[in-house]
């Protein structure tokens, strides 16, 4: 078997240009790959198509460095003609009739798509079990779950199927995932990415970002995805970087700021330390590192459950049977058909959500909880714009914990939400944010959570490519190669 | 005696080129499905756009109803299930209408408009028998809601509002408002109480067809309302009503449910829209000359009240009209507009300025009417074929074959033939009764199948009959 | 705990079907998660009455009226399940209660 794709990025640019290798044998490998594979990571792939593209390419000049290379979309990123079911039974027939604008530049940029990852259903969940399709599993421990709800992407990553996939992030749903796989996510800022073409459960708060083996490989992709877009008004005027720009610049100087509530007990105590452990190295190489107070952010999980949801409520009442999409067999009226589809159609943890949220948006309810979350929102949001006028970036761990096992939180309502106590407050502020893995816990990963300013998504590239070289952990859960 | 208490909601769609949140085109077509694209069909995954010429035109009409203007405003949804929209919500302002406060002057008294804002218009369904049918063209399509306040005490007073309302948006040239195309529609709330005492239960009568329309449903309300509350006292339910323009009753639909739930939020797929003080002044300064100022206008040139009325209910003739109104006889010219021009226009569903009638050739036709070189029955010819051919007017006159007889003596005997055929008339002639010459008149144009000068024939009539 | 009887409301306003076996978790799990956002009740804003919609900074974003690319009316059909000729067909609604 080649092993193609356990080289860098860089590396296989090299051997391109070179005629070493053509892009066909890129594809096959992560189709034998993927096939090799029982994590479930995959919920449709697009074997025949990638292919045929790869082998169109070979008559292409060479023009950029991911020429060629094989990604995994999550699933709930439409592509033209390529089946998208966001997981859901109520999509599991969807064949979309446009590209979403990142799907445009990966075909610009001659990126392969080989398939569309698993996830959980609308991308509501932390452990990817809800997924219409069964549920992946944790590439370093079987027994245990991905996280979520970008599961296939961070899993196929981690397993080192596709060196880039793309995952979608509303309240942690890049950064979870990839701390729990052992790998690096970005959330980029809200609007840096478009966001057109993203099936969407939170419009406020979801982002689209890459996952990747490591920090330039997930840079040299943000470069592909970013940018302003006419189609989505929410997207940045803000100019695109370079956002390898900085990696490898020394970080002596930078100021980093850790809130108490990131470090509090409610953190497992082996994930602080591994924080602290890191913060130990940045003090010595020069950097700042001060313990801050927020108050606002302790209020994440009722603030995400308003306001996610509530939108999500809206975002989800298109699915109707009427267009497009899954419809119940039997129904005597309009609201049979409704009424039915939807509840064969949906699964629980979703139709649970779409409850909570037309609740809080009912009558007297709108003003009492969802327009004091958007009051609460902007405290929040104020908090952190005030915290990063002194500091360059915030740290911290990016979970409470290690990945746990599969099948340990499915009837609670709650703990799905409490896996992104840390994670939610960055969508409410829009700020973008990686996950980084430095270190294990009985054998997973443990994710630091690196959050930066505004569009200034190459800072905390810079930064994680540090901390990433002085760590120098063998991430990969095939052992030694 | 009970008094009637009357509020307005009118939906007025805006003719942009584009959809308001998406690019696809704004037109009406029997051809189902054509004008559709995935943000319309509310398909996975698409986002809002928003028009910028949508804004402009909502805020033309909330200045020309001197309306306040919300310089800060943001979309809202309004979330329904409805299969006639795609997206299970509207985008709506209900936070921040563009305009409110404002007021329409109708003569004697003004009627308050509580709010004006922009929103999308839903698919057309057609209902079959087995089952309701979507046509995706008309969702997306740019709407403003405008709302009364309660401020109407008559069917009169709603008639003038409604009527005044039309013609301010039709003169911004922002929409068709035309009722029965479904450009405009007026849904009118009506209650009755006795003055001094709080308003009573509010009937809605929702999509009435025609402006006199509401008038009537309004008077068959006051009549149903005032019986129930002389045998009753009051009114149990709010209700939805239409109005059957058969019998122009009202029919109950349904008995309305304690406050429809929309869960309205903030849309957040569009972002906050600042309106400048520039750009209200420029709106301002902009404002075309409405229909009053032409009004006083014509009158003073002595168009009738009736053509006066047709012109002003339709912009093309207006705008046409003034184009030519000082090259030519005004009276002559509207007298054409409304007659056979009109006719023209409505047989074949056109505007003026789709056909090939002009300013030119129109007012070469009028000013030789002017000067009796053309007459009134060659005109009906004549328009018809300047209205589809075009041309000059003596390529008209040549196609047509309309020759004038202008040989004197050829003319001379056709009247002399006239005249021997009537002699009672010359009788009635010579005992000074001069509608005699009307007549006669008339039987030289006959005779002559419209082909002599009338002026020319006139002036030999005269001259002749002394003879006999 | 919720009653059913809130729990048929929630249901309903997110048109959702609920099968008798489904009152009892829906019940307690619904009561779990609306026990928790009240919580946002009680948080002290200081005073604050200003609103956050969206993290995005833009304003007066427009697009100009002009026409782009529209469907195939074979492209408009093509997911949807129940057509006739080039409409989609939904269970006659009345048409009396057609909303604005």
């Amino acid at each position: 078997m080649t092993k193609y794709l356990d080289l860098s990025i860089k590396e296989i640019n090299e051997l391109l240009k070179d005629k070493k290798i053509k892009p066909i044998d890129l594809v096959n490998e992560a189709f034998e790959r993927i096939e090799a594979s029982d994590l479930n990571a995959f919920i449709t792939l697009n074997k025949e198509e990638a292919i045929k593209e790869a082998l169109e390419l070979e008559n292409k000049e060479i023009d950029n460095i991911l020429f060629g290379i094989p990604v995994a979309i999550k699933d709930n990123i439409v592509t033209k003609g390529l089946r998208t079911t966001a997981a859901s039974h109520i999509l599991d027939d969807f064949n979309p009739i446009y590209d979403a604008e990142v799907i445009k530049k990966i075909k610009d940029k001659h990126m392969i798509i080989v398939g569309k990852t698993n996830m959980d259903e609308f991308a509501m969940g932390s452990t990817g079990e809800t997924s219409y399709f069964g549920n992946t599993l944790n590439p370093w421990d079987k027994k245990m779950v991905p996280g979520g709800s970008s599961s296939g992407s961070a899993a196929s990553v981690g397993a080192r199927l596709v060196p880039i996939a793309l995952g979608t992030d509303t309240g942690g749903s890049i950064r979870q995932p990839s701390s729990f796989c052992g790998v690096v996510g970005l959330k980029p800022t809200y609007g840096r990415v478009s966001r057109y073409g993203l099936i969407a459960f939170a419009s406020s708060l979801d982002q689209i970002g890459p996952i990747t083996r490591n920090v330039y490989e997930n840079a040299l992709m943000l470069n592909v995805i970013a940018g302003q877009d006419d189609k989505d008004m929410t997207s940045s005027y803000e100019e695109v970087k370079d956002y390898t720009c900085l990696i490898g610049e020394d970080v002596k100087g930078m100021k980093i700021a850790i809130p108490k509530f990131y470090m509090s007990e409610t953190i497992d105590k082996e994930v602080r330390d591994k924080v602290e452990n890191v913060t130990k190295i940045l003090k010595d190489k020069g950097c700042t590192v001060d313990y801050v107070d927020m108050k606002y952010v302790s209020s994440a999980i009722p603030l995400y459950q308003v306001i996610a949801l509530g939108e999500a409520s809206s975002n989800l009442a298109r699915y109707d049977g009427v267009r497009y999409g899954y419809v119940t067999k039997d129904f005597k009226d309009i609201n049979e058909l409704y009424k039915m589809t939807r509840y064969e159609g949906f699964g629980r943890e979703v139709k649970r959500r779409l409850m909570i949220g037309s609740y809080i948006l009912s009558g007297k309810n709108a003003d009492k909880y969802y327009r004091k979350a958007l009051i609460v929102r902007k405290k929040l949001t104020d908090e952190f714009k005030s915290i990063l006028s002194k500091y360059d970036l915030i740290i911290g761990p990016t979970n409470t914990n290690v990945a746990y096992p599969i099948g340990t939180k499915l009837d609670d309502a709650l703990k799905s939400f409490y896996d992104d106590l840390l994670t939610i407050p960055v969508n409410m502020a829009g700020l973008p944010a990686m996950s980084l893995p430095i270190g294990f816990k009985n054998g997973l990963p443990v994710g630091m959570h690196i959050i930066g300013n505004y569009f200034s998504e190459e800072e905390i590239y810079k930064l994680g490519s540090f901390v990433e070289k002085e760590l120098n952990l063998n991430l990969d859960p095939r052992g030694d190669k | 005696m009970y008094e009637v208490v009357v509020g307005i909601e009118v939906h007025v769609e805006l003719k942009s080129n584009s959809k308001v949140f998406s690019h696809s085109q704004n037109e009406y077509s029997n051809e189902p499905n054509i004008y559709v694209n995935e943000i319309d069909l509310g398909m996975p995954g698409v986002l809002p756009v928003l028009n910028k010429k949508v804004i402009e035109m909502a805020l033309q009409a909330s200045l020309a109803l001197n309306c306040k203007i919300n310089k800060v405003m943001h979309f809202d949804r309004k979330n329904y299930f409805y299969p006639d929209l795609p997206k299970g919500y509207q985008i709506t302002e209900q936070d921040t209408p563009i305009g409110y406060d404002g007021y329409i002057d109708i003569g004697d008294k003004k009627i308050g408009i509580e709010r004006l804002h922009i929103e999308e218009d839903t698919c057309k369904s057609i209902h079959g028998k087995t089952g309701t049918m979507l046509n995706a063209n008309r969702a997306g399509v740019p709407l403003i809601e405008i709302v009364s306040k309660p401020d109407m005490r008559s069917p009169e007073d709603a008639v003038a509002y409604l009527t005044k309302l039309r013609e301010i948006l039709l003169y911004l040239g922002i929409s068709d408002v035309k009722i029965e195309e479904g450009s405009m529609r007026c849904d009118c709330n009506v209650s009755l109480h006795k003055p001094g005492t709080p308003f009573g239960t509010k009937i809605e009568i929702k999509n009435i067809g025609s402006i006199n329309n509401v008038g009537e449903a309004i008077k068959y309300e006051i009549k149903r309302q005032s019986e129930i509350l002389d045998r009753e006292g009051f009114i149990k339910h709010e209700e939805t009503r239409r109005l059957d323009d058969k019998t122009m009753t009202t029919i109950l639909m349904r008995v309305k449910e304690t406050g429809n739930d929309y869960r309205y939020f903030p849309e957040p797929d569009i972002p906050y829209v600042e309106i400048s003080d520039d750009w209200i002044n420029e709106v301002k300064a902009n404002m075309p000359v409405f229909a009053d100022e032409l009004k006083e206008k014509y009158e003073a040139l002595g168009i009738n009240s009736n053509n006066l009325k047709t012109i002003i209910s339709r912009l093309d003739l207006v705008e046409f009209l003034e184009s030519v109104i000082d090259s030519c006889d005004p009276i002559i010219a509207s007298n054409l507009l409304t007659g056979d021009i009109l006719s023209y226009l409505n047989k074949n569903y056109v505007s003026i300025n789709k056909i090939k009638l002009n300013s030119d050739n129109f007012v070469e036709l009028v000013n030789n009417i002017k000067e009796d070189k053309v007459s009134s029955k060659q005109a009906k010819e004549i328009i018809p074929y300047l209205c589809e051919n075009g041309g000059t007017l003596a390529d008209a006159i040549s196609k047509l074959g309309i020759e004038e007889i202008n040989d004197i003596s050829a003319i001379k005997d056709i009247i002399k033939k006239v005249l021997d055929s009537n002699p009672e008339s010359i009788k009635d002639f010579k005992e000074g009764k001069d509608r005699a010459i009307k007549y006669l008149m008339g039987q030289v144009m006959k005779e002559s199948k419209g082909k002599v000068n009338p002026k020319t024939a006139n002036d030999l009539l005269m001259s002749l009959i002394r003879e006999y | 705990m919720l009653s059913k009887n809130e729990v048929d409301h929630v249901a309903d306003l997110a048109r959702l079907h609920v099968d008798e076996a489904e009152y009892e978790l829906y019940e307690k799990q619904l009561y779990d998660i609306l026990s928790e956002i009240k919580k946002i009740e009680d948080v002290d804003v200081e005073g604050e009455t200003e609103i956050m919609i969206s993290p995005s900074t833009n304003k007066n974003t427009y697009s100009n009226d002009s026409i782009g690319p529209m469907l195939s009316t074979s492209d408009v059909l093509k997911n949807a399940k129940h057509t006739n000729g080039d409409f989609i067909v939904v269970p006659r609604v009345v048409a009396d209660s057609e909303e604005i």
